[in-house]
């Protein structure tokens, strides 16, 4: 019989191919690859300070850093250059992390654990939590997958379909935002960048449409976060590290073979 | 119809058009002008994408976000994002409907509009992997399957190569026989020259504005361009400024 441990690392890598799937592949389509990166900083520094307040207050850090990412977010979508002010805003909140955790000495660890994540650490109420915010991230894709591709595609043709550009632009780095934070939980802060951005980068490579990308960004991932869980399982290494190291050569294939 | 009265516009403080009228009468309109010389700004006022500093535009009698639904839009080629596998069929559905699944008649909109310009073929195609004229004239069908009232067409010439050009003059001719009002956008305006009615002669303050014979004069021309601009009268008697390209019947 499986190991709970086990089930609740399959049911991750299954919730983290998701994300990938969607949130990897608008992430290519919006052309923000740092908003990830940023998004996932930022998380770091909404949980140290969620962390300080949890002396007065309790909440969830994890809520600290979904609230964070999603600022880094909005102001990437205000922004005339976005991945310019994402860049900013990275800065900015790692600064903020590194002077909240160093007022919380005794629980840095908690915040530093979100660097890495670990796939097969995860509790019942990590994996609800995850499964809550993906649930609710695939809705949103699929009421507005229209508007999010027109708006990627074409902005001004968008605009002048009658779409609110601005505030779906807002709902578009948001969920990316928070699919980065979803995923930051099974792999950490470091590896989520290739978790969500190489399967949708070498799927967008080789597809020969969007809703291919899609499909195989999701398998890309699936297939890296199982063989991950197995290697793991084997030799003593972290699974998100071996499930990162392959779906970036996965990214680097695609290259040679367009080459 | 547009109406477009003492419109002024800056970024950044900087003005980029300042106070520019004219008024249209369902007709074909050529904005024509230099580099930087506001013109795909003012088309974007008149899309209802920026909203003026000062003065007004109505379309149609109305505000110009109110009346989209009558404009087709062809946007600059630079503006669209060619790095993901976005198909033909996808981007034509996008300009024909506004609905998340679209009716047979408007898919049959968007077939006809990829028909007219001799692209039907590629349907199911990346866009990504079309040549730059072929995606420069998808984009100008999607302007047309939505049957507008109004085409607005910013530099819809670039990067096509002159059979494709003469075809899609030979449609904005058909369009305008339908009573479609069209307002193109273009830095050469000798392809058009011979179906446009009239002409704003733009540097970030209209220089002129009417017929093209009355506009297009070497006063006019050193006025906008800041240099002396030849002008050669074709067999049909038509002045052709020479601005960047050759003469287009």
């Amino acid at each position: 019989m499986l190991d709970e441990f086990i089930i609740r690392a399959i049911v991750a890598i299954f919730l983290l191919a998701i994300n990938s799937s969607l949130a990897g592949s608008f992430t290519i389509f919006r052309d923000v690859p740092f908003l990830v990166a940023g998004s996932a900083h930022a998380a770091l520094a909404g949980a140290a300070l969620f962390i300080v307040l949890e002396g007065w207050v309790a909440i969830n850090p994890f809520l600290g850093a979904v609230l964070f990412a999603i600022l880094i977010a909005v102001s990437a979508s205000r922004a005339k250059q976005a991945n310019v002010a994402i860049g900013i805003s990275f800065a900015f909140s790692m600064s903020l992390a590194v002077l909240f955790i160093s007022l919380i000495k005794e629980q840095a660890a908690r915040v530093w654990g979100l660097l890495f994540g670990d796939l097969l650490l995860l509790t019942d109420r990590d994996i609800l939590m995850m499964a809550t915010f993906t649930v609710i991230l695939l809705t949103i894709y699929l009421a507005f997958i229209r508007e999010f591709l027109f708006i990627s595609f074409d902005a001004e043709g968008a605009e002048v379909s009658g779409i609110n550009v601005a505030w779906f632009n807002v709902l578009l780095l948001s969920t990316i935002s928070l699919a980065t934070v979803v995923a930051m939980k099974a792999v950490g802060a470091i590896l989520v960048y290739a978790m969500l951005m190489a399967p949708a980068a070498a799927a967008n490579r080789v597809a020969g449409s969007v809703g291919r990308v899609f499909l195989l960004s999701g398998v890309f991932a699936l297939v890296a976060g199982f063989l991950g869980m197995l290697v793991a399982m084997i030799l003593p290494v972290a699974p998100s590290a071996v499930a990162a190291l392959m779906v970036t050569t996965i990214y680097f294939i695609t290259l040679k073979r367009r080459e | 119809m547009i109406e477009v009265k003492e419109v002024s516009y800056s970024y950044n403080g900087k003005k980029a058009l300042d106070k520019i009228s004219f008024e249209t009468e369902n007709e074909f309109v050529a904005i024509m002008g230099p580099n930087g010389s506001g013109k795909s700004t003012l088309v974007k006022l008149i899309v209802g994408m920026l909203k003026p500093d000062e003065g007004s535009i109505k379309v149609f009698g109305m505000e110009p976000e109110n009346a989209r639904d009558l404009i087709g839009y062809m946007p600059q080629r630079e503006t669209i994002a060619k790095h993901f596998p976005i198909r033909v069929k996808d981007i034509m559905i996008m300009g024909a409907s506004s609905r998340r699944f679209p009716t047979r008649e408007e898919m049959g909109n968007a077939m006809e509009a990829l028909q007219k310009i001799g692209l039907e073929h590629l349907w199911e195609k990346r866009f990504s992997a079309l040549s730059q004229g072929q995606q420069q004239r998808i984009m100008f069908a999607r302007a047309l399957a939505k049957k507008p009232r109004l085409l607005i067409l910013d530099e819809p010439f670039n990067a096509v190569d002159v059979p494709s050009r003469n075809m899609m003059v030979e449609i904005l001719k058909e369009e305008r026989e339908k009573g479609t009002e069209i307002i193109v956008v273009v830095h050469n305006i000798n392809p058009i020259l011979h179906q446009i009615e009239k002409v704003v002669l733009l540097n970030r303050k209209c220089i002129a504005w009417g017929k093209p014979a009355h506009v297009l004069t070497p006063e006019n021309l050193k006025e906008t361009y800041g240099a002396d601009i030849q002008i050669v009268r074709c067999e049909e008697g038509y002045c052709h400024p020479l601005i960047g390209d050759e003469h287009a019947g």
